[in-house]
């Protein structure tokens, strides 16, 4: 799932990823157009945003994902009028609406490989301007919707609202109970964020790391009167270790793990040496969930946790103690601090919320008395807002005009003084103009969930598991190649090809990708997909052609980034744990004891997908320090994608860098498909220096003399560098 | 305890030496990584384009041993750098006298005899294997001609399935 915010600016320098999301997604003030409920207590099931200035006027309204357009209202002409309903309370409100159906891949079943799909819908009201879109139309994250309009004679805000059925409400939040279960472990079909462990009470933690086959260190603690929660936070290459009560307070200061995401793969090899890979997998994830088996089944995951008076080790492995994710939308209990809680209030036809759980947040006295007063001061409580923020609320559309004499029934029986026939009607022929509920038909029912949007956004960005229609767009669809001493434009692969590619390769690299910490940033992402494009030939390559005849036969290339050399095969061998074939039965690669034609690659056709990708991460993961991830980290410019290429083809001069062409480009497209650079032009200009010629060409002596190599008395052959300056072709990769 | 007293004597011995004359030599080592050194290119991979001392570049490569000859037995030395990206330099030298001289530096996936120990003018042919671009690998052929290793050709693995195809015909 990609996600942005509907609108999107670049961040600023000093901004956090959070301080970026607050800005371009700033909400109404309390009481008005926030989430989920207003002073009045009627459910409000979007936010009101402020388009940000930018730099031209106001930021554009952009989908917020991959999406088919549900419904379209173009605006009403705006009138003076102050009897048009929609000059209403202070002002004119526009109408213009776009609904968009989104269906995209959060994970997939570790089992079956069933993607875990999830369909949601976004809503964009009070437009006041709508581009050219209409029904069925298929739209991409960041495309233009229309413009910010006015609500009550305020201008530049949007009404944003992220709803979902009840199918969807599980698949995205893995459950459909109020809180989270703690008996088991969390759902294993998505996994993203940070990582969280709920120990039961009664464990130790020790003074120091344990170690084998020692006797443990004193024990410092034990959690005697209640269970505690961990969360590990993946933080640049480093993990944050943080501990709660159930409640969601702190205990102590956060420990901070150095370089425990940069060093995943050696810390596990170093502690888990029967079985590295799954050791990576229990220290990235808390639990193994791919295939390979860890050895001992119980190793221990000692890590260091704050308590209230310093740190103590816990084995995070122990039994008992249960591993969740993000993917869960922990909550625990009722009182965990900014914990999700599904609130289902679908049995009121109400417009006010009389939700316990809503109430309970707002009612300062605790006397099950909610005054008006109470709720006013309470929503201004940013702890309350905290709160509400994490609610995931069903209750009825407010877009639906059937309901409005249901829904407001009370107006005429509770309100004080009751409106006037007039005054109601007036209210109603208002809300019934910007009803569109019955007009959408969107496909879902109209009691459904609704998320705080900017919530949605932040929480989902943590989760870049790629759906194959998101993946096939990371394959350009053509670049400019350098063939002799000019470029030439070439197909990369037209839509069809680019989704077979990524129907067939998805599973295995969002996997792969999410196992080294790859999937936990975009620019990581972009980095990883320059590199292994032109590594492979965009998905293609997996075996090295006619490779019996090389002198490191049989050990040649195998895998997206391809395997060489019998010692990186031993090397990757011992680290995934191969089963040793019998050398009498299997001579030819009884130099390593396991067969790579069957577990890697026999050949472009016949190959494991999973094992082809795992080869690329664990190079990316492992050739040098700093590694992939930690290179990817630096930025997103020009400089550190030649910086990614070298590490990845050989820290040589640009012009000997093979297939630098194909990674600057690729990485510049992938900018736009993967990051939040908005397309502007049809191409980007790329200046880099490289090879003039595509062949050597010969070397002459200053005095214009042939360069002789005295041994062997031939002339010197090498790249000369030039500077190119092309155009990169930005051609999205659409059906 | 007879037995044990042999392997106690066995565990106590020193690592035998490598003879001079070999690529474990220590002072055939440094002689080979002092001329690499020198080499731009082969610097700049091993120190990833940064300055860097001998030593770290010392640290940085390691070597193999092939006969390229049997009798009278010539050996040749390959050096490479310890990490291997999808492309990397290989030094290559023969010993003579017990002094490496080097031949040449190949840049590419690998350089060394090939799998059927091919044989031309009494010693081994040597194969360069190299990939341009994702679908295309190329192998430089490498012969002694008396007086050094040289390059007899290169042929995209295409262009040479093309020629067996059309010697099949």
């Amino acid at each position: 799932m990609l996600l942005s915010p509907p609108f999107v600016l670049p961040p600023l320098a000093s901004e956090s990823t959070d301080q970026h999301l607050e800005r371009v997604m700033t909400v109404g003030a309390p009481g008005s157009g926030s989430f989920p409920v207003s002073f009045e207590m009627n459910w409000h099931g979007g936010v009101h945003l402020t388009a940000p200035p930018d730099g031209k006027g106001r930021a554009p309204v952009r989908a917020i994902a991959d999406a088919t357009v549900a419904f379209v209202r173009k605006p009403t002409a705006r009138s003076s009028d102050p009897k048009h309903p929609l000059n209403y309370r202070s002002g004119w409100t526009d109408d213009g609406c776009v609904v968009l159906k989104h269906e995209t891949a959060i994970g997939a079943d570790p089992q079956s490989g069933a993607p875990t799909t999830v369909v949601f819908f976004s809503v964009y009201l009070h437009l006041a301007a709508v581009s050219a879109l209409k029904s069925g139309d298929l739209v991409y994250r960041k495309d233009a919707l229309g413009a910010a309009g006015s609500i009550y004679g305020t201008v530049n805000q949007l009404h944003l609202e992220i709803v979902c059925d009840d199918a969807n409400v599980k698949a995205l939040t893995g459950r459909q109970s109020t809180h989270s279960a703690v008996t088991a472990n969390g759902r294993a079909d998505a996994i993203y964020g940070s990582i969280w462990f709920f120990c039961p009470f009664g464990t130790s933690f020790y003074q120091a790391a344990p170690q084998a086959g020692k006797p443990l260190p004193p024990v410092a603690f034990t959690n005697s009167a209640e269970a505690f929660l961990f969360k590990m936070t993946f933080v640049g290459g480093d993990a944050e270790f943080a501990t709660f009560h159930v409640d969601g307070n702190p205990i102590g200061q956060p420990v901070v793990a150095p370089n425990y995401g940069y060093g995943l793969v050696r810390n596990a090899t170093t502690r888990y040496p029967k079985s590295p890979s799954a050791g990576v997998e229990l220290l990235r994830f808390g639990r193994v969930v791919g295939t390979d088996p860890l050895s001992p089944a119980n190793a221990p995951n000692w890590a260091e946790v704050p308590l209230a008076t310093g740190t103590g080790w816990v084995d995070l492995n122990a039994p008992g103690i249960h591993r969740f994710s993000d993917a869960d939308f922990p909550s625990w209990d009722g009182n965990f601090r900014h914990g999700w809680v599904l609130v289902d209030a679908a049995s009121s036809p109400d417009s006010r919320s009389k939700d316990p759980e809503i109430i309970r947040l707002l009612d300062l006295n605790q006397d099950s008395k909610l005054t008006p007063r109470e709720a006013q001061q309470q929503l201004n409580d940013p702890a309350v807002q905290g709160a509400l923020r994490h609610k995931i609320c069903k209750f009825p559309t407010e877009w639906d005009a059937s309901t409005i004499d249901t829904r407001f029934a009370w107006m005429k029986t509770e309100l004080q003084p009751k409106p006037r026939p007039a005054e109601y009607q007036a209210f109603h022929d208002h809300a019934a103009a910007l009803c569109f509920w019955q007009g959408a038909q969107p496909g879902i029912d109209g009691v459904h969930w609704h998320f705080h949007p900017r919530e949605f956004v932040r929480h989902f960005q943590k989760c870049l598991w790629l759906s194959d229609n998101e993946l096939a767009q990371c394959i350009p669809k053509k670049q400019l190649q350098l063939s002799g001493t000019a470029f030439s434009a070439v197909t990369i692969a037209k839509y069809a090809t680019a989704h077979q590619h990524a129907s067939q390769w998805s599973l295995a690299v969002n996997r792969s990708l999410r196992k080294y910490l790859i999937a936990e940033t975009r620019a990581r992402l972009a980095h990883w997909f320059a590199q292994v494009f032109a590594e492979s030939g965009f998905l293609h390559w997996v075996t090295e052609l006619g490779g019996a005849n090389a002198s490191y036969a049989p050990y040649y290339g195998r895998g997206l980034i391809q395997l060489t050399h019998s010692g990186g095969y031993k090397t990757y061998g011992d680290y995934r744990g191969f089963p040793a074939t019998n050398p009498s039965t299997n001579p030819t690669f009884s130099a390593i004891g396991w067969d790579p034609d069957a577990l890697i690659a026999a050949s472009n056709t016949a190959f494991n997908a999973d094992n082809c990708v795992d080869t690329a991460s664990f190079f990316w993961s492992t050739h040098t320090t700093p590694n992939g991830q930690a290179r990817s980290d630096a930025g997103t410019t020009q400089a550190d994608a030649f910086g990614l290429s070298q590490y990845v083809n050989g820290f040589f001069p640009p012009q000997v860098v093979n297939g630098l062409d194909a990674r600057l480009e690729t990485f510049i497209y992938l900018k736009y498909v993967l990051l939040d650079d908005i397309r502007a032009a049809a191409t980007e200009r790329l200046t880099f220096v490289w090879r003039r010629n595509t062949k050597q060409e010969p070397v002459f002596l200053p005095n214009g003399a042939p360069d002789i190599n005295p041994k062997t008395g031939k002339q010197r052959m090498k790249f000369f560098p030039t500077t190119w300056t092309i155009d990169v072709p930005l051609d999205p990769q659409r059906p | 305890m007879s037995f044990l007293l042999f392997l106690s004597i066995l565990l106590c011995a020193p690592a035998a030496t490598p003879p001079e004359s070999s690529c474990s030599g220590d002072e055939a080592r440094a002689k080979m990584a002092d001329a690499l050194y020198r080499d731009d290119d082969f610097r700049g991979y091993v120190c990833e384009g940064k300055k860097c001392s001998l030593d770290e570049f010392r640290a940085g490569v390691e070597y193999h041993q092939e006969t390229l000859r049997a009798k009278p037995e010539v050996l040749g030395c390959f050096v490479e750098p310890v990490n291997k990206a999808t492309s990397l330099p290989t030094g290559f030298f023969m010993l003579k006298h017990a002094e490496p001289e080097l031949q040449f530096i190949f840049v590419g996936i690998g350089l060394g005899p090939m799998p059927d120990h091919r044989v031309v003018n009494g010693y081994e042919v040597l194969v360069g294997s190299e990939r341009t671009d994702p679908g295309t690998w190329s192998d430089s052929y490498y012969v002694w001609n008396g007086k050094a290793y040289v390059l007899r050709n290169t042929k995209t693995r295409g262009e040479r399935q093309a020629e067996v195809t059309r010697a099949s015909r």
